[in-house]
């Protein structure tokens, strides 16, 4: 899926979030976006979604020019959006039933979906009673069953809340499904690293107003193991990253109280 | 469950504390009848009396059925848009806050004392007290859950019956208010007019100060309240398996049955 943003500007009152943010995204691309925090990433991964409205500019995806909110798109949050009312299974068959897909065959699909992902024996667990990591691999599981078309995968600090650990494994895992199943992700997070090693693609933001200041093109093949995360070459790229943020970022003196 | 034996000891204390004041002759035997006197009136009355007990229980249960059946579609309605919103709030946060014994006179005068006129007064209580609460409950959900059922799909009706009803049901406590509040309007409606219940036992009993028949029929009202109190406890309890154990489930104030 092409996502095209142009010219999106958005401000509560007086208070400006975006200003001018223009990219485009490439089908089967997955991009990363890196700004310092309050920077509009949140509120612009809500324009495209159609959550909000933009107060100027427009999204289109594939040409299409985007409003309200549809099942083209799929929010992956910081918080967990499963439901909780649901098994493992009912959660991740849930965008399959209403894809329309037969009990039979949504069932098969979400217990090898989850048997590939370790999740098998927590079929019948309820949310509460899996740990913040599985809840995730979970949503993420939910999020990427769907295929035909495959929806744009939006993610806003998705493994945010996760220990480093279950955080790196998650990557891996996330690396493997979109390998498995191409889509396009647009990938918000605060960590460089993730960033470098998930991503084809790196747009950096600069403060509030946000707009897109600056875009790195990642070349690690892919698959990517664990041996780039600590490679030269990974933080070679994290280090030029967190000089092109430290550039957008105004003078203390400049700086407005937060 | 220590919890349940303190209760059974609060209701011994109570016959106890009863038994003790009408025993020891403190009041007169009219004020207070013992609670020998009370099954007395049982033995003498009883097949009047299951007939009465069995009129109010099915009238406060219909009227409860109803009045929640009314209310979830009320809150339902007031959480779709703003207009209905704007259209049922005002009825619903008027009617609510009138007491409903007040309109029994225009109750009889439109419908006469029938049980439509009762079962009316019950339903339109209930209905008030549930869409408040069911309301509440939609409009407090989660947004993220809201979100997540739209990009996955759900059309607005899905949303309302997979995700959000099934979501606030540990948290409809106003159907166990609206249940006593049906009991309590019952008993008050059938005052006026209906003879053969437990209110109208009450009326009868008055004419002639036969106060334990009273107290029997108190009691009864108060038996039934708490069973169908305990029923909608346990089937809340059941749809609620999902939840999180609450607070008071960690002091082990609440039983709950959990999977694992």
């Amino acid at each position: 899926m092409q996502l095209r943003i142009s010219h999106l500007s958005k401000s509560f009152q007086a208070n400006a979030i975006l200003s001018d943010v223009s990219f485009e995204t490439n089908d089967t691309e997955f991009v990363a976006i890196v700004g310092p925090s309050g920077c509009g990433k949140t509120t612009m991964l809500s324009i495209i979604a159609g959550f909000e409205n933009a107060t100027s500019g427009s999204v289109s995806l594939d040409g299409r020019l985007l409003s309200s909110a549809g099942s083209d798109r799929l929010m992956i949050f910081q918080d967990s959006a499963l439901f909780p009312h649901l098994t493992t299974r009912e959660n991740i068959e849930f965008g399959l039933k209403h894809k329309g897909m037969t009990s039979h065959h949504r069932r098969q699909l979400a217990c090898s979906a989850l048997d590939a992902v370790g999740l098998g024996p927590f079929l019948h667990y309820f949310p509460f009673q899996l740990s913040g990591g599985m809840r995730k691999l979970v949503e993420i599981v939910r999020a990427t069953i769907l295929t035909n078309p495959a929806p744009l995968l939006l993610c806003d600090e998705a493994l945010g809340q996760l220990d480093a650990l279950t955080r790196a494994h998650t990557q891996d895992v996330i690396q493997r499904l979109w390998m498995e199943s191409p889509r396009t992700v647009l990938w918000v997070t605060h960590d460089l690293e993730e960033a470098c090693y998930c991503a084809d693609r790196i747009i950096v933001m600069s403060p509030r107003p946000g707009t897109v200041t600056a875009e790195l093109t990642i070349p690690f093949p892919r698959p990517r193991d664990s041996m780039l995360r600590t490679s030269v070459e990974l933080q070679v790229l994290r280090r030029r990253l967190f000089d092109l943020l430290d550039a957008a970022e105004p003078d203390e003196s400049e700086r407005r109280p937060a | 469950m220590k919890a349940r034996w303190f209760g059974v000891l609060t209701t011994m204390g109570l016959l106890i504390l009863w038994i003790a004041i009408s025993g020891l002759r403190l009041t007169p035997e009219l004020f207070l009848p013992s609670p020998a006197r009370v099954i007395g009136s049982l033995w003498i009355n009883w097949p009047d009396i299951v007939y009465d007990t069995a009129a109010t229980g099915g009238r406060a249960l219909l009227g409860f059925a109803a009045g929640s059946m009314l209310g979830l579609g009320l809150g339902v309605l007031m959480s779709w848009n703003r207009l209905w919103f704007g259209f049922l709030d005002v009825v619903v946060e008027s009617v609510r806050p009138v007491p409903a014994v007040a309109a029994i006179p225009f109750m009889i005068l439109w419908l006469g004392p029938t049980l439509l006129a009762q079962l009316l007064l019950i339903t339109l209580s209930c209905g008030c007290v549930v869409a408040v609460d069911v309301y509440i409950a939609i409009t407090t959900v989660n947004p993220l859950m809201v979100r997540a059922a739209q990009c996955l799909g759900a059309s607005r009706s899905a949303l309302y019956r997979e995700v959000l009803l099934p979501i606030i049901v540990p948290r409809l406590s106003g159907l166990r208010i609206a249940a006593a509040l049906s009991f309590a309007i019952t008993v008050a409606a059938e005052f006026a007019g209906a003879q053969w219940s437990l209110g109208g036992l009450i009326m009868r009993a008055r004419r002639s100060l036969d106060t334990e028949t009273i107290m029997l029929a108190m009691l009864i009202v108060g038996v039934l309240a708490r069973a169908t109190d305990l029923t909608i406890r346990s089937i809340l309890r059941r749809l609620s398996r999902w939840a999180e154990p609450t607070t008071l489930a960690l002091y082990g104030l609440e039983r709950r049955e959990h999977l694992s």
